[in-house]
């Protein structure tokens, strides 16, 4: 008897969750009105009617849609960014500078915080997002082209709020110059290698990779957002 | 609807199914303990001395021939468990002269303290106490120790000493006899209310040993075999069990996923069992803090220059308008809204209402970044005061080049906090030159499902009410607030709640224990039917005058006063209601009840774990007494508390449970959905519902309204300053 009451809660819970309450309060759609992000998204919906690719659900190729003649007609820099670990191909746009930090932006409500150089500073939107991080060390040594150990932090949310500190020691190591393709445009880039183990227990942590020019700007990267995000694939889309 | 009930958690709880487990290391022994069939830390029947992890709630479910027993457990602090059952016994007779009964359902409370934790060579060791304040059928104390063996601490091997219930098989005389010869005999139970300390029980009469080992098989498959020193002499009495089984019990448990564990079991090779239990941690929510939500706009940081900021814009016709609009657009779908601004060229000062934020810190964060997109440079200074119920909480102070300074710190969130002024809104006045004053709608209203529950009753495991619901609000201005609820109840069995036929003696008079009678009137009701006054008579004091239908079963009026610091730990509280019961069916009609009721009350947080809230007045029967709440709390919003009341009501006139008791869980949804969300799922167990110590269930008290914005849960929240 117990049991069969048990089932009949479960079952007008379910019903109940189907009856969605509804109230006065106005709900309309989010329109951003921010000029900035317009500018932005009305380029890349011209880039992707241009693109002629007739199923709107397929998710376009955006490295065959994003030709060098289209990123040079840009009015904004732009970022291709790829997750594999969430399967995520975007183009990402500016939408705020704070200091040496710039915040990037794609059609979906998530953002890469980005140094100036392109070093990563933290993520929004993403499930299990870089919260914060110190990179000073990194940026630094990437800046000059300088090798040796640099100390790094990143800072992610425990399930009670906890910010939960990670530190690891890295070790940053330059290679001989290279020809690299980006979108169609080929750069003469130095390798930097950063490779880093936890510091309080001497685990193995992760292997960032930049691709470096001469003013010491990061032009391609694979950098690590954290265990769950695990890493992500940057390439700058601007001259 | 602010709060659904808590067993809307069950399907919310499933969502969390779909999440991919952590790691493996959430498996294995150590980490989590199996919870045996009492849904105490254990093997099959018996106790380890392990302990869950910290703030772990535990659901048991145990099903034999010999009984179904249902169980939450608690890890309250990181060496003490503490759990309630409730269980059901078919065809027993729970004591000599009471005759055999369909089912005897049984309440008990245990406590189960790990002493010592496992360590180099030495195992860890627990004591415990089951059925503390009950009436005993599974009353027994334990002493045990536990050792992990072999790589990664597959096996763990537990042995102890029993008493009561656990010192049946092979009993010895106790040696705690050579303490005191009293502790060689445990005299039966003279308390039949149940509800107060057994202690003339504890660790008394024969003791016996008992042992087992379990073996982690894999990640997820656990292996338990036990000796158990418990006979179940009662239940074979009552021919449950056959008599002389094997003292040997065998079980599996399977971790299903990181929530559910399922478990078979026979004992003594005659009795075949399941169990499945869910375990749920406030650490471990199935998504991040805030993890659903879209990521928030950055902060628009001003252009540096080296001249003063342009102050002119502040006598620019028009300019309220564009301010207006500006935070129109930043508050858009944010579940945040600006009801007034005051302004000079240095220093703003806005008041928001917030629908959405659980998280404090959350929405003080969001405030802010619409203060840096819509305000002119030369504003400096950032004042919030979160409105709530029209009346002013806090004032937060912000540097505004601070927040630009610490957007990406890694101490961003903890020194933006910390270098925050938080003061009463009222201690000093707002900037004078340019306001906006945006008044809320007058008129709101929301229909929807509702369920009401009540569980554990004496003689009905659950018993609930599903119905629509319909609310509606109109704010006349100047804090006075008009509110109406009607409800109609669609199906459930709540009028099955137990009336009680034989009332105790003396007993005080009839106030809550009549409740299952409101609910048999089936039909549409009135649920709530207030005028409300709200306000700020003076820094740090709050008040609220509510005049109406104050409950389903109450109506009157009731007024209260609260001293409430903004940075203070402490919160006063005095209120006073003057009722008369209302009638049965819902309507405008009432009884001839009437009673002045009221409390002074303090509230306390001891420390970012723990409040402590004492009330101490008259309560619904007249009668005088003393409410203790203690709530572990933790910073994303869950609670977990008791309570006990204890009045003037002997025990013997309250009748069964002696004293007013329980326990509340509180969860917000947001942990179990990831996205910002002011609704909790929160649920009372109370052993019984008696009519001693009985309070007003008037809405709008003001310590939960005001205190979100206060200090010590601003810099609680304070992570999500910048989500």
């Amino acid at each position: 008897m117990a049991l069969r009451r048990v089932l009949l809660t479960l079952a007008a819970i379910a019903a109940l969750a189907a009856l969605a309450g509804c109230d006065s309060r106005d709900s309309r759609d989010s329109r951003e009105r921010d000029p900035a992000v317009s500018v932005a998204r009305d380029l890349l919906r011209e880039i992707f009617d241009r693109s002629g690719t007739g199923a709107p659900d397929a998710p376009p190729d955006l490295r065959a849609v994003f030709t060098r003649d289209l990123i040079d007609q840009a009015a904004t820099p732009l970022v291709y960014v790829q997750i594999d670990s969430i399967q995520a191909r975007a183009i990402l746009w500016p939408v705020a500078t704070n200091g040496p930090d710039e915040t990037w932006r794609g059609e979906d409500a998530l953002t890469l915080t980005l140094s100036r150089e392109g070093v990563l500073r933290a993520t929004r939107g993403f499930i299990h997002d870089l919260h914060a991080s110190d990179i000073e060390g990194t940026r630094r040594a990437l800046a000059t082209a300088r090798a040796g150990r640099v100390s790094r932090l990143a800072i992610r949310l425990g399930g009670d709020l906890a910010q939960i500190r990670t530190s690891h020691a890295c070790d940053i190591g330059f290679g001989a110059p290279e020809a690299i393709a980006i979108f169609g445009e080929t750069r003469r880039l130095t390798p930097a290698t950063e490779r880093c183990i936890e510091t309080a227990t001497g685990d193995a942590g992760f292997e960032n990779r930049y691709w470096i020019d001469a003013a010491g700007l990061v032009w391609v990267s694979d950098q690590w957002a954290g265990a769950e995000l695990g890493h992500v694939h940057i390439e700058r889309l601007y001259r | 609807m602010k709060r659904l009930r808590w067993y809307l958690c069950a399907t919310v709880a499933t969502l969390a199914l779909t999440v991919p487990a952590h790691s493996d290391e959430q498996h294995r022994l150590p980490f989590r303990p199996t919870l045996n069939t009492y849904g105490l830390p254990g093997l099959i029947d018996m106790p380890s001395a392990h302990a869950m992890p910290d703030g772990e709630l535990g659901f048991t479910f145990s099903h034999a021939v010999t009984g179904s027993r249902g169980t939450l457990s608690f890890q309250v602090l990181p060496d003490v468990t503490a759990t309630f059952r409730y269980a059901g016994i078919p065809d027993f007779a729970p004591g000599p002269g009471t005759g055999t009964l369909d089912v005897y359902y049984d309440r008990s409370f245990d406590l189960h303290w790990q002493v010592l934790d496992e360590r180099g060579w030495r195992p860890a060791l627990a004591i415990g106490i089951r059925d503390i304040a009950g009436t005993g059928v599974y009353g027994g104390e334990y002493i045990v120790a536990t050792r992990h063996f072999g790589p990664e601490d597959r096996v763990a091997v537990s042995v102890g000493l029993g008493w009561g219930r656990l010192g049946e098989r092979n009993g010895f005389t106790n040696p705690l006899g050579i303490l005191d010869d009293s502790f060689e005999t445990r005299p039966g139970i003279v308390d039949v209310l149940g509800g107060t300390l057994n202690t003339d029980q504890f660790f008394r009469g024969d003791a016996a040993i008992f042992g087992g080992i379990e073996w982690q098989a894999s990640d997820r498959l656990r292996v338990q075999l036990e000796y158990s020193s418990d006979t179940y002499r009662e239940e074979t009495a009552d021919g449950l069990r056959p008599a002389d089984t094997s003292p040997f019990n065998i079980g599996a448990t399977y971790a299903i996923n990181d929530v559910f564990t399922g478990g078979a079991h026979v004992l003594g090779g005659d009795t075949f069992g399941l169990s499945l239990s869910l375990a749920l941690n406030p650490h471990r929510p199935s998504l991040p803090p805030g993890a659903a939500d879209p990521a928030p706009r950055p902060l628009d940081v001003r252009p540096r220059q080296s001249t003063p900021y342009d102050t002119g814009w502040l006598d620019q016709p028009g300019g309220a308008d564009i301010l207006r609009a500006n935070f129109e657009q930043t508050f858009e779908d944010q579940g945040l809204y600006l009801e007034h601004l005051a302004l000079d060229t240095g220093r703003a000062t806005v008041r928001v209402r917030n629908t959405r934020y659980n998280y404090s810190a959350q929405a003080l964060g969001r405030v802010l970044r619409a203060m840096s997109a819509s305000l002119p440079p030369s504003v400096e200074v950032f004042e919030v005061i979160f409105v709530v119920e029209g009346m002013d909480t806090t004032r937060v102070r912000v540097a505004r080049s601070n927040l630009e300074a610490l957007e990406f710190h890694p101490d961003g969130s903890s020194l933006l906090l910390a270098g925050a002024g938080i003061e009463d809104a009222r201690r000093v006045a707002d900037p004078v030159g340019l306001e906006l004053d945006v008044p809320p709608p007058r008129f709101t209203w929301a229909i929807g499902p509702y369920l009401e529950t009540s569980v554990f009753d004496p003689e009905n495991p659950f018993l609930f009410n599903v119905g629509v619901s319909l609310r509606a609000e109109y704010r006349l201005g100047g804090g006075f607030v008009a509110e109406g609820a009607i409800r109609a109840p669609l199906f459930g069995n709540l009028e099955d709640a137990r009336i009680v036929n034989a009332p105790p003696p003396n007993p005080p008079p009839v106030v809550r224990s009549d409740s299952a009678r409101y609910r048999a009137e089936n039909a549409a009701y009135l649920n709530r039917l207030t005028l409300a006054h709200y306000g700020r008579p003076a820094e740090n004091l709050y008040s609220r005058v509510t005049v109406g239908y104050l409950e389903r079963m109450y109506a009157g009026v009731s007024g209260e006063l609260l001293w409430q610091p903004a940075a203070s730990r402490l919160g006063l509280g005095v209120e006073i209601n003057h009722v008369r019961a209302r009638a049965y069916d819902g309507g405008f009609g009432l009884r001839d009840y009437s009673v002045t009721t009221g409390h002074v009350s303090a509230y306390y947080r001891l420390n970012d774990d723990f409040d402590l809230q004492v009330d101490a007045g008259r309560y619904l029967a007249g009668d005088w007494g003393t409410t203790i709440r203690l709530d572990r709390t933790f910073n994303n919003g869950w609670r977990v508390g008791a309570f006990a009341t204890f009045t003037d009501v002997s025990f013997e006139s309250f009748g069964e449970g002696s004293f007013d008791k329980g326990i509340e869980v509180e969860i917000p949804l947001a942990w179990f959905v990831g996205t910002a969300n002011t609704r909790t799922l929160s649920s009372t167990i109370r052993p019984v519902q008696r009519d001693g110590g009985a309070r007003l269930n008037v809405q709008g008290r003001l310590h939960d309204l005001v205190t979100d914005y206060s200090r010590p849960m601003l810099q609680e929240t304070e992570a999500m300053v910048w989500r």
